[in-house]
């Protein structure tokens, strides 16, 4: 309803308004004091947003690339992700995962072909109780302190 | 495009911007380089989506609000808000604003803007920043932005309004001012 303020806004706050436009607006305006008391607040506030303009920017200092990359060195701690982010340590990362990987994946062949085929019917089941039993074999996954033993054991050789 | 490159293209930039902010050649270099250093560290976060500067000129601008915030820059209205005293002191110093005033950098002016800015959502104060301060025509904001025109001009048009309704908040807008959105 406010339709011509909103779609012309800009055009009317840069006093850039086609005279077509501006008829249709001014009608508007004539007839909507919300849109005329908006106008105004909204011309105001442009105005004061506007004196963020810098006037004449004062130029910088010769070296500004060099105090940048000292700022950069200063800051540049290594934090976790920092390390994460080093393309060495990444790198080794990736090999230490993926060693990880295959570690738990051939677990998991060598144990799997000592399991039972899984039941089929409730019969089968009731007949094969051993089935459970495997999972109480040692293997990853069962005891998250070890685990995690393992795992920072493997990640440590991979970062030496 | 190697680091330094983008520095150089971009420091001009960053650095106007934050100087007509804060109006302080040593601070607004110092803000610069953190700028270009934050630049630096989060390059990876850079999606594409939007131009280069303009995510380049998000971050300067929360530089410039970052460091508002930890000086606590006390005078005039950096604080949270305006006391009676500030008021009288902006009504009096012809920060009653009148729509035909020229382009003006009184401090009270400048002040005001940094204030309503800092109350207003980041997309809202970078857009309005970069049509006011930088004068982005909306047809240069919307290849800036990935966004087509007439959501620039809504999303203008509230971000606008949103100021207005900051200064009404405050409530230490001229008289003729607190209208009844
Ligand atoms: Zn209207």
């Amino acid at each position: 309803m406010h339709e011509p303020l909103i779609s012309h806004l800009e055009e009317i706050l840069q006093k850039r308004l086609a005279p077509q436009q501006q008829a249709a607006v001014d009608a508007h305006l004539s007839g909507c004091a919300d849109c005329r008391d908006e106008l105004s607040a909204m011309t105001s506030f442009s105005q004061v947003v506007r004196s963020l303009r810098a006037p004449a920017v004062p130029e910088l200092r010769a070296g500004f690339y060099a105090r940048v990359m000292q700022k950069v060195e200063e800051q540049g701690r290594p934090s976790f992700w920092n390390l994460l982010l080093d393309p060495v340590f990444g790198r080794r990362l990736v090999y230490g995962t993926g060693a990880m990987f295959l570690l738990m994946a051939s677990f998991l062949l060598a144990t799997s072909g000592d399991q039972p085929e899984l039941a089929q019917t409730p019969v089968q089941m009731i007949s094969q109780p051993a089935v459970t039993a495997v999972s109480t074999q040692s293997g990853f996954g069962d005891d998250v302190q070890r685990d995690r033993e393992q795992f920072l054991a493997t990640m440590a050789s991979f970062s030496e | 495009m190697a680091f330094r490159d983008l520095v150089e293209r971009f420091q001009s930039k960053v650095f106007s911007i934050i100087y007509g902010i804060l109006r302080n050649h040593n601070d607004a270099e110092d803000i610069a380089q953190q700028v270009f250093a934050k630049v630096y560290f989060s390059i990876r976060q850079f999606d594409f989506r939007s131009s280069l500067l303009t995510w380049i000129y998000k971050i300067t601008v929360n530089e410039c609000y970052d460091y508002l915030r930890k000086k606590k820059v006390r005078k005039l209205v950096y604080e949270s808000d305006f006391s009676e005293d500030d008021a009288h002191m902006m009504e009096n110093s012809g920060v009653a604003i009148d729509p035909n005033m020229p382009i003006d950098e009184s401090l009270a002016h400048r002040d005001l803007a940094v204030k309503l800015l800092g109350k207003i959502s980041e997309e809202d104060r970078n857009l309005l920043l970069l049509k006011e301060v930088d004068g982005h025509s909306v047809e240069e904001l919307a290849g800036m932005t990935g966004m087509n025109e007439n959501t620039i001009k809504v999303k203008l048009f509230r971000a606008r309004q949103k100021l207005v309704k900051a200064a009404q908040r405050l409530g230490k807008v001229p008289g003729r001012f607190e209208l009844g959105l």
